[in-house]
């Protein structure tokens, strides 16, 4: 039995009543969830009326869901709308949209960040720091390839299911992923210079 | 190797993330073991992938997780109806639809029967009991307008439906007789000791109304409303709760609130029982404050009278017989009500009470009541006039006024009508115009309620002196 079809019993045992058994999808999917919003959504607070928003959407729909559809690609779908709408009417009320300048120059931009937070080109950065420079180059994704590299890495979904989610198509979404993952290779190369292939990849990306 | 480093590069998520299709893995594995630099590329991109994921591995807010719990219970306990039908809509889906739909729609039915019909009907059932009981209980309300010639006027047409109402009213008042003969002696014998000497009680309980109602049923008293009474309480039972409860207001023991208790009256006629009794207590009452009034000789003489006419009382009808015999008691008391049901007792004057038709049983009360009918007359003094006639001349020559009376007293509707229409015909500016035109207008209206009447139930229709 996959996990997956354990998450389906587990919503039909909700459904049915069962208000434990919705207490241990939470538990489950709560994390990817919540590391996906906290990459759209700065502000801590805002990120937690986010993740109870999409659990309650997931409960007020309980009956529209499907036995037969699965449950993780129906509940990461229902997040991912949430956040990314909520983060679009955000960044119309805010000017400061995090992609809007990136999105021009991303690779100058990014480059531009990292090297001026980098204490030294070569220092050895703490796991403070490369957490931090990880948070500020996922943030400064263009939305489209930040949503994609999410869903792949944190959520674990299937290219194809992205692909049905944010409503592109799989070689798009595969597309993508590559320049996501090229951005954030390039924005580690100077927290970790002895990162292989750093120069060259970027420079091929 | 048909694999170069372009391919390698352009398939390298899908190999990063063991999406590679099958088929295409070993060229593409054989590329990479083979190709330092797409080696390179792709341990660089692992490595970003490994220090990314150290950073996207935030846990929410314990509290975040409760307070989705607390609302994902609210909801459930909150929608589980809904949920049941959800289901049952999905199961439809799937195509159980028909049963489902019939188990679902049997369910609701029984549900509904179960929970809200039982109770809707009996609801329904209470509220129609109310608005019936109402309206006879409040009926007694209307006694006092009915005595005027008003609310005859705009009363008419009801008057004439519920004859056999008003009879009992009648009934109570005419023969005083408090006589001791009636069968239900023991309460009239209460009833009227205090009749007797009630007279006064009852002016005192009476309204400004009252006096106009005594009139007008001594007058029907004279009339002989009495008999017409008791065959109109045989036939409706339950209407002489409404006189009673005159009698009892007259009656001071009985308790005066007789016009304020709505409910206490009906209790009364109870007691009167059987049309015997009941005559005579109502005779007792109307007697005891006619008596006063009306001369010992017409009394005796119109008691034989009213005997003859008895049978011909049981036709009549609601509003002249009933009104007849109301009228005495009320003369006696505070009863004037009964008179007041009947349609023509509001006149003041009422023309000359006709002998009213009695059932034998009654003779003794029909006696005693008149006996006292003289004192009655006295009051009336239009009224008198007409007594005397009426008693000595059911048999030999009534005038036309007193036939009219009669025929209206005795329930002869058609011919009393025609009575009245001949009378205002020939004299329209009569003193008594205005009585006739009421009685013309209750006869027909009597008439059309008896027409209906005989259509709903024949047996009720008035049966021939016995």
């Amino acid at each position: 039995v996959s996990k997956d079809e354990a998450d389906e019993m587990l919503m039909l045992a909700y459904r049915a009543g069962d208000v434990r058994a919705f207490e241990r999808l939470v538990a489950r999917h709560e994390k990817p969830v919540w590391n996906f919003i906290r990459r759209f959504v700065r502000d801590p607070t805002t990120a937690e009326d986010l993740l109870q928003e999409v659990f309650l959407r997931v409960v007020k729909s309980a009956d529209e869901w499907r036995g037969s559809a699965k449950f993780s690609t129906w509940l990461y779908t229902i997040a991912r709308n949430l956040t990314v709408d909520h983060a679009r009417r955000a960044v119309h009320r805010d000017a400061t949209s995090l992609d809007g300048p990136e999105r021009a120059g991303a690779d100058a931009t990014l480059h531009d960040r990292i090297a001026s937070t980098a204490p030294t080109a070569d220092s050895v950065a703490s796991d403070r720091q490369a957490r931090v420079r990880i948070d500020d180059a996922i943030a400064a994704l263009p939305a489209d390839q930040r949503e994609v590299f999410l869903m792949r890495e944190v959520m674990e979904m299937p290219f194809a299911e992205i692909a049905a989610a944010v409503g592109a198509s799989e070689p798009t979404v595969k597309s993508r992923m590559r320049y996501a993952l090229e951005k954030l290779r390039a924005a580690l190369v100077e927290l970790a210079g002895d990162l292989p292939g750093a120069a060259e990849s970027s420079g091929s990306g | 190797m048909a694999t170069n480093c372009e391919d390698v590069s352009a398939r390298i998520v899908e190999l990063l993330y063991g999406e590679l299709p099958a088929d295409a893995r070993p060229d593409v594995d054989a590329h990479v073991a083979g190709c330092a630099r797409c080696r390179r590329e792709l341990e660089g991109l692992e490595k970003t992938r490994a220090v990314a994921r150290t950073a996207l591995d935030d846990s929410p807010p314990p509290r975040a997780r409760a307070e989705i719990l607390r609302r994902a219970a609210e909801h459930l306990a909150a929608h589980k109806p809904v949920a049941a039908v959800a289901a049952a809509v999905a199961r439809v889906a799937e195509g159980k639809a028909k049963k489902t739909i019939e188990t679902e729609r049997a369910s609701f039915w029984s549900w509904l029967r179960s929970r809200w019909t039982l109770p809707s009907l009996a609801t329904v059932g209470a509220v129609a009991v109310l608005v019936v009981a109402s309206r006879q209980l409040l009926e007694p309300e209307k006694l006092e307008y009915r005595g005027s010639p008003e609310f005859q006027r705009s009363a008419r047409a009801p008057a004439a439906a519920p004859p056999a109402e008003r009879a009992p009213v009648v009934q109570p008042a005419p023969p005083p007789s408090a006589a001791a003969p009636s069968p239900v002696d023991k309460d009239e014998g209460r009833w009227q000791q205090p009749k007797t000497s009630s007279s006064s009680r009852g002016a005192r309980h009476r309204s400004a109304a009252t006096p106009k109602v005594a009139a007008d049923a001594m007058s029907d008293e004279k009339r002989g409303g009495s008999g017409d009474g008791r065959l109109e309480r045989r036939f409706a039972p339950p209407p002489p709760p409404k006189s009673a409860s005159k009698a009892e207001q007259d009656d001071p023991m009985e308790g005066l609130d007789g016009f304020t208790g709505e409910a206490a009256k009906p209790s009364k006629p109870a007691k009167a029982g059987g049309p015997g009794a009941s005559l005579g207590e109502g005779a007792g009452f109307g007697m005891t404050g006619k008596a006063d009034r009306k001369p010992e000789k017409e009394r005796a003489a119109e008691a034989p009278a009213r005997e003859a006419a008895a049978p011909m009382a049981r036709s009549t009808a609601p509003a002249g017989g009933g009104m007849a015999r109301p009228a005495a008691p009320a003369a006696a008391e505070p009863a004037p009500p009964p008179a007041t049901l009947a349609a023509p007792a509001p006149a003041p004057s009422p023309p000359p009470p006709p002998p009213a038709s009695r059932p034998t049983p009654r003779h003794d009360a029909e006696k005693k009541a008149s006996k006292r009918r003289p004192a009655a007359a006295a009051d009336d003094e239009s009224d008198a006039p007409a007594d005397k006639a009426s008693s000595k001349g059911k048999a030999s020559a009534e005038t036309a006024v007193e036939r009219a009376n009669r025929l209206f007293t005795e329930g002869r509707w058609a011919e009393a009508a025609a009575a009245y229409r001949e009378l205002l015909r020939r004299d329209p500016n009569n003193s008594e115009a205005a009585r006739w035109r009421q009685r013309l207008a209750a006869a027909e209206a009597a008439q059309e309620a008896r027409r209906g009447e005989q259509i709903r139930d024949p047996e009720r229709v008035p049966s021939p002196p016995r």
